[in-house]
């Protein structure tokens, strides 16, 4: 399955990017790639799994914006449908495959 | 408990790095990240890939296990995680002190499994009444620490009935060279395991030669011997191929993330070894066979992704 973080932050002020840095950073430290601005996914196992991912954001959360989180099945994820673009290369890779061949 | 469920296989990757705890592969123009946290293994092929020593710090940091490959696509080396478990001391200390009896006592219950497993598989592989009822008559006279080697003659009756009489495990053949693949892929990631759990892999429960460093590996994974022979008979090995290609490597591999019940419950291959070197170190240590998860090959049967 897979966890959908969604953005929006203010960048206004320098602490206001510094805060947009440093949440946006920890996204990729904890395995979450861009989908698309501002829409970052990541495979988790099962619910349980992703309540991990779920408590090491909390501790960067920006003060201002609007940050919030979905998890849905592979299934659901899938049925995603592209209507202009393409998969990436990641996507198509990697996903949520348990053997992923380079 | 570790975590991860991802095993991935690089054939021609140009760099290997870290980044932001993931791992980072470049080929070509493309760049693809996985976290760190997720892979449990990984299996590098091919004679250009690059990796940094900065990656090679982080996948021992996160219980990563690294297989690297020959020419000939067979695993040659594996780089393991030194020191990482909490109490390593502690465990390595009882292990010295394990007595011979803890030892045969334990090794019954293990070879027992193996053997079981392999009479299982030769069931459903077609093997005649008669063979099977001898595997049976051997094994029920196994001796704690198999004193009087039931092990082998099992095994002999077991290839012979398999892949008729000629056939030796040295030969250069498909059927060889995929088990010889299976086989290293197992002890890969039970080597893994084992030093995860603290304890060093020279230190056998039963092999015990001098020039191996994997004794207690090779004890180990007997059980999932049989298990691999399944999956490769099953899934790997027909009639149009001579060689090991590519795709029969990566199925090889896929091994690994079968689903098999433990205990009524499902998990991977790879997690059901996790649950067995957990319970092995209790067995031992209580000096309690019972308290060893048991590996059945019908279990794993039919419960396959």
């Amino acid at each position: 399955m897979r966890m959908l973080c969604m953005f929006d932050l203010p960048v206004d002020t320098p602490n206001e990017k510094r805060q947009y840095r440093i949440f946006r950073k920890e996204l990729l430290r904890n395995g979450f790639t861009m989908l698309q601005y501002s829409v970052y996914y990541r495979a988790i196992q099962n619910r349980a799994g992703g309540k991990k991912y779920e408590k090491a954001l909390k501790q960067y959360l920006p003060i201002h914006g609007e940050v919030r989180l979905i998890s849905v099945s592979e299934k659901q994820f899938n049925d995603m449908q592209i209507l202009v673009g393409s998969r990436s290369k990641q996507e198509e890779l990697v996903g949520s495959k348990e053997l992923v061949c380079i | 408990m570790l975590l991860g469920w991802r095993i991935v296989h690089v054939k021609e990757g140009d760099v290997l790095r870290l980044r932001l705890d993931s791992l980072e592969v470049l080929k070509k123009e493309n760049k693809v990240y996985i976290p760190l946290s997720d892979i449990t293994m990984i299996v590098l092929e091919g004679n250009r890939t690059t990796i940094t020593t900065k990656l090679l710090s982080s996948l021992s940091q996160n219980n990563v296990g690294l297989v690297i490959c020959d020419d000939k696509y067979l695993p040659v080396g594996i780089y393991l995680p030194y020191g990482q478990y909490h109490h390593y001391s502690k465990r390595v200390i009882r292990q010295a002190e394990w007595t011979k009896e803890q030892k045969g006592l334990i090794w019954q219950s293990v070879i027992k499994q193996k053997m079981t497993n392999q009479v299982d598989y030769a069931r459903f592989a077609g093997v005649d009444e008669d063979r099977l009822n001898l595997m049976q008559d051997l094994i029920s006279n196994l001796l704690i620490g198999d004193t009087t080697n039931r092990e082998g003659p099992v095994a002999k009756v077991y290839f012979d009935s398999l892949y008729g009489k000629s056939f030796t495990r040295d030969d250069e053949n498909l059927i060889n060279g995929a088990m010889n693949f299976g086989y290293a892929i197992l002890r890969s990631c039970m080597a893994r395991i084992v030093v995860g759990n603290g304890l060093v892999t020279m230190l056998g429960i039963f092999h015990h030669n001098e020039f191996n460093s994997f004794n207690l590996v090779d004890d180990l994974m007997e059980p999932f011997r049989p298990l691999m022979d399944y999956w490769v008979n099953e899934y790997v090995i027909n009639d149009k191929q001579d060689y090991l290609s590519y795709e029969a490597r990566l199925k090889i591999i896929e091994f690994m993330s079968q689903k098999i019940k433990i205990q009524n419950k499902k998990m991977t291959i790879d997690n059901a070894m996790q649950e067995y070197v957990a319970s092995f170190i209790s067995a031992i240590d209580e000096q309690d066979p019972a308290l060893l998860v048991d590996i059945k090959l019908e279990n794993l049967i039919g419960e396959e992704s």
